[in-house]
């Protein structure tokens, strides 16, 4: 029933937003009609499209996982960004610097030394929170500048590859890259450790004693402490968590589709994530659905863009769109209220339609 | 006459008939107690009075001329103030700044307070209260912030005045003091409507009593002469009640519980002095006093919520330590003083809060995983034993009445094996019926040989539940007695810090509890 109701709500969500932009899009003099049914076709027309589709939503669903996760215990980690771009600077280095190992040790060190990374990271933002009692949020930004430059700064300077013309490092080794799924495209199987990752992660939160411990934290800290559970251990590990877990979709990132550490390559999903999540309602299992959804709409997007002018911004229109209907349900109670209104008015004919045949057979 | 008419009042919430046809009117200068059990909806016709809630259907008069309230204001500017059960007070403004806000005297742009402090002073003046209006409101204590309430309503030009649970937080001589001022108020022609639980005083006081039960009007024309208590009892709850549910202890047994010269100090202000008490097997101990004479702190130390700095607590000749955990694993079971903020996650499903304490317990997880059925078998066990009135085991706390969320959280308290129970203000804000449950739950536990400390702001219930009392006052224990050595004024008094047990009684007493 609750969980319907959820569901409810994040699809009426997403209709909701897809109308508005339908407007804008309409006002901007361009037929809503013609580019929902472009970015239809463009998402599925092709095998590759539909390859297509999950690439661009691996990232998504990395950045999303971690930000549901967070949000479980409350806890608003907008340092997603910051986390991923670390994971893929330090994927970048461990993919081209480390030699000599087989293809599968390699992979596997290369994520886990980045998702160590954002780890650290997320350690700190916590420390400063806990310790010092910090708005996770402002910590957060900051760092999210900080990792910015500190990566453009690397790739410019100490690390930056040999000969190249734009700042990026050294190209990673073949044993380091992740297994594509279907050949040529950019589907690897980051995308499975990231769904593999959403059920672990429900599996923990449903099921575990530690979930317990984050939900109740995350729910009412005062009476998880009140019984004997400490808030701030649950932070730290929540975070980490978090940061991990980020850090490994910057590294997919490296590893699967951008081959080095590129100035730039990586901004922009840390906060989209946060609309992934949302649509899901921070569920983990949903973050898969939420991001292969805005993976559609990226594909969809993109195929748009290459045979037409119409811009390519509308489509960020529809995932912050979304994001607003989801932070404020009330809006769409109420506009679900305005209609059932008007509904429940037009229907009172069918009652009395429905009154004639009752008394027909007692005739 | 007739200054308030509501009539024909319906409101309906999701689920629930709040309100159902009901007729109310409010005369000049009377005072009418609103009774009923929680969730009988009269906070809710007060509330549409108020214009919190707008009612279904029905008409509101104003002196013989129909009023629509739509909000807050429109009722403030009738003359009709509300001063609700919890205090909408910014703690860290001034009485005067609290007072004025909204209405503010106003020079140009700027706000007159030269002019808004005559006026306040004024006011504080004509009660004759103690009150410096520049003093910050988070320096008051509950009865006091409860005046400026008050005094916020008459500086509005309050013609009626709705008072919700008045009484619930307030000692015996501020109970007397509170119904003076509303007696002198009624004298001066201001009307004033009580919502309450409590009969005895709405038989002090009332002019005329008005009866709700699930929503609908059951009667409005009681006079308190021509009734009583039980009467009374029987007409909010609609089946007769055993009003005097004292039961002693038939078994006191070994002392289980010793603690011993605890002292505590929070922010340089003492909150606890040596305190040292003893609870045997099969007693229930009840802690009297004001709030905020320490008994928050006394409950913090006895739950390893705060690390006293002194002093020791011994259960069964083991001494306590540690944090919360380590005190649930020792035996004592913890029914916080607040259910909502300390005891409740409202937003989780009642399974997630019927384990919380217990959630390292065989019964609920093995190797860190949950055990989902066990843990539901363990929800829907509490919901039956203890009457927890839901649909199911998932449906999230905040969907339960006030006296369900308590009846769960006592339930979770006692349904795993436990040595000690230590209950603060078990029944605030809950109906009769549900009191009177959760009381005789208590009293179950007390005869299977376990000890309760039972704290608790309402002197009746502690005088009533308790084999031997304590009195706190700031931070002392200044009397330890049997109820029945004791009336119950006489134990206010020490309440108040008029009186004083002499220390070397005190000590004796102590001690020979401890030696028995």
């Amino acid at each position: 029933m609750r969980a319907l109701n959820k569901f409810k709500i994040s699809v009426l969500s997403l209709f909701a937003a897809l109308v508005i932009v339908a407007i804008v899009i309409w006002i901007s003099g361009y037929s809503p009609f013609d580019i929902y049914a472009r970015i239809f076709k463009g998402a599925f027309g092709s095998k590759m499209s539909i390859a297509l589709i999950f690439s661009e939503a691996t990232p998504l669903m990395f950045s999303g996982l971690a930000f549901a996760i967070a949000f479980k215990a409350r806890i608003i980690n907008v340092g997603v960004e910051s986390q991923m771009i670390m994971g893929a600077l330090v994927g970048a280095i461990a993919g081209a610097y480390i030699h000599g190992l087989p293809h599968m040790a390699h992979v596997t060190l290369t994520l886990l030394l980045a998702g160590m990374s954002g780890m650290l990271i997320g350690f700190f933002i916590c420390f400063l929170k806990v310790r010092f009692h910090a708005q996770e949020v402002v910590i957060c930004i900051m760092m999210n500048s900080i990792l910015l430059y500190v990566g453009s700064y690397l790739a410019n300077g100490p690390l930056k590859a040999v000969g190249a013309g734009v700042a990026q490092t050294e190209t990673i080794l073949e044993t380091a890259k992740l297994t594509k799924l279907i050949p040529k495209s950019q589907l690897t199987t980051g995308f499975l450790i990231g769904a593999a990752i959403a059920i672990a992660l429900a599996f923990i939160l449903e099921r575990t004693v530690l979930g317990y411990k984050i939900r109740v934290a995350g729910n009412n800290r005062i009476a998880g402490e009140t019984y004997g559970i400490q808030a701030t251990k649950l932070y730290y590990i929540t975070f980490m968590l978090s940061g991990f877990i980020a850090a490994i979709g910057g590294s997919v990132l490296t590893q699967g589709v951008i081959m080095r550490f590129s100035d730039g390559a990586v901004s922009g999903y840390g906060f989209r994530g946060i609309s992934v999540a949302a649509l899901a309602m921070y569920n983990p299992l949903g973050v898969i659905f939420s991001s292969t959804l805005f993976g559609i709409l990226n594909a969809g997007s993109q195929a748009v863009n290459r045979t037409t002018t119409i811009p390519y911004e509308f489509v960020d229109v529809i995932q912050v769109m979304v994001v607003v209907f989801i932070s404020a349900p009330q809006i769409i109670q109420a506009v679900e209220k305005f209609f059932g209104d008007r509904l429940k008015k037009a229907l009172p004919k069918r009652p009395a339609a429905a009154k004639p045949d009752q008394e027909l057979p007692r005739a | 006459m007739q200054i308030i008419a509501m009539q024909n009042i319906c409101k309906t919430f999701p689920g629930t008939k709040a309100v159902d046809h009901v007729n109310f009117s409010l005369g000049e200068g009377e005072i009418i107690s609103l009774l009923g059990e929680n969730g009988a909806g009269k906070t809710t016709l007060m509330n549409i009075l108020y214009g919190i809630h707008q009612p279904d259907e029905g008409e509101i008069f104003f002196r013989g001329e129909r009023v629509q309230i739509k909000r807050p204001t429109d009722a403030i500017d009738l003359g009709i103030c509300m001063v609700h059960q919890h205090f909408m007070l910014a703690p860290a403004f001034s009485i005067l700044d609290n007072i004025i806000v909204g209405y503010e005297p106003k020079r140009g742009m700027f706000v007159d307070r030269r002019k808004a402090l005559k006026e306040v002073q004024a006011l504080i003046d004509r009660f004759g209260f103690q009150l410096n209006p520049c003093t910050k409101v988070s320096e008051l204590s509950v009865g006091e912030q409860q005046r400026v309430e008050i005094l916020k309503a008459l500086y509005r030009n309050a013609k009626v005045l709705i008072l919700d649970e008045p009484t619930a937080v307030l000692a015996p001589k501020e109970v007397d003091d509170l119904l003076k001022m509303l007696q002198s108020l009624r004298a001066g022609g201001t009307s004033i409507v009580i919502i309450t639980h409590k009969l005895k005083e709405t038989m002090t006081i009332a002019d005329r009593i008005v009866v709700l039960r699930s929503g609908k009007l059951i009667c409005d024309d009681v006079r308190p002469a021509n009734t009583n208590e039980s009467e009374l009892a029987r007409l909010m709850i609609g089946r007769e009640i055993n009003m005097d549910t004292r039961r002693p202890s038939k078994c006191a047994g070994d002392v289980a519980l010793c603690v011993r010269n605890l002292s505590l100090t929070e922010n340089g202000i003492c909150k606890l002095r040596n305190i040292s008490f003893s609870i045997r097997k099969g007693e229930i101990l009840g802690v009297a006093g004001v709030e905020g004479n320490g008994q928050t702190q006394l409950l913090e130390a006895l739950t390893g919520l705060t690390q006293v700095d002194a002093g020791e607590i011994i259960l069964n000749d083991k001494r306590i330590s540690g944090d919360a955990y380590s005190f649930i694993q020792n035996g004592f079971a913890h029914v916080p003083e607040d259910r909502t903020t300390m005891g409740l996650m409202l937003n989780l499903p009642l399974t997630d809060n019927a384990i919380l304490g217990h959630h390292t317990q065989p019964f609920a997880s093995r190797k860190g995983l949950l055990r989902k059925q066990e843990i539901t078998a363990f929800t829907n066990h509490c919901i039956e034993k203890f009457q927890v009135k839901t649909p199911n085991c998932s449906v999230l706390a905040r969907a339960l009445s006030g006296g369900n969320q308590q009846k769960l959280i006592m339930a979770r308290a006692l349904m795993v094996e436990s040595e000690v129970l230590v209950v603060a203000q078990p029944v605030r804000g809950i109906d009769v019926s549900a009191t009177e449950y959760i009381h005789d739950q208590i009293f179950n536990y007390r005869d299977k040989g376990k000890s309760v400390l039972l704290v608790s702001a309402d002197l009746d219930e502690v005088y009533q539940m308790s084999d031997r009392l304590v009195v706190l006052y700031n931070g002392e224990i200044t009397l330890e007695c049997k109820p029945s050595d004791y009336a119950k004024e006489e134990i206010g008094c020490y309440m108040l810090g008029v009186r004083k047990q002499c220390p070397s009684k005190n000590e004796e007493d102590g001690a020979a509890a401890v030696q028995k």
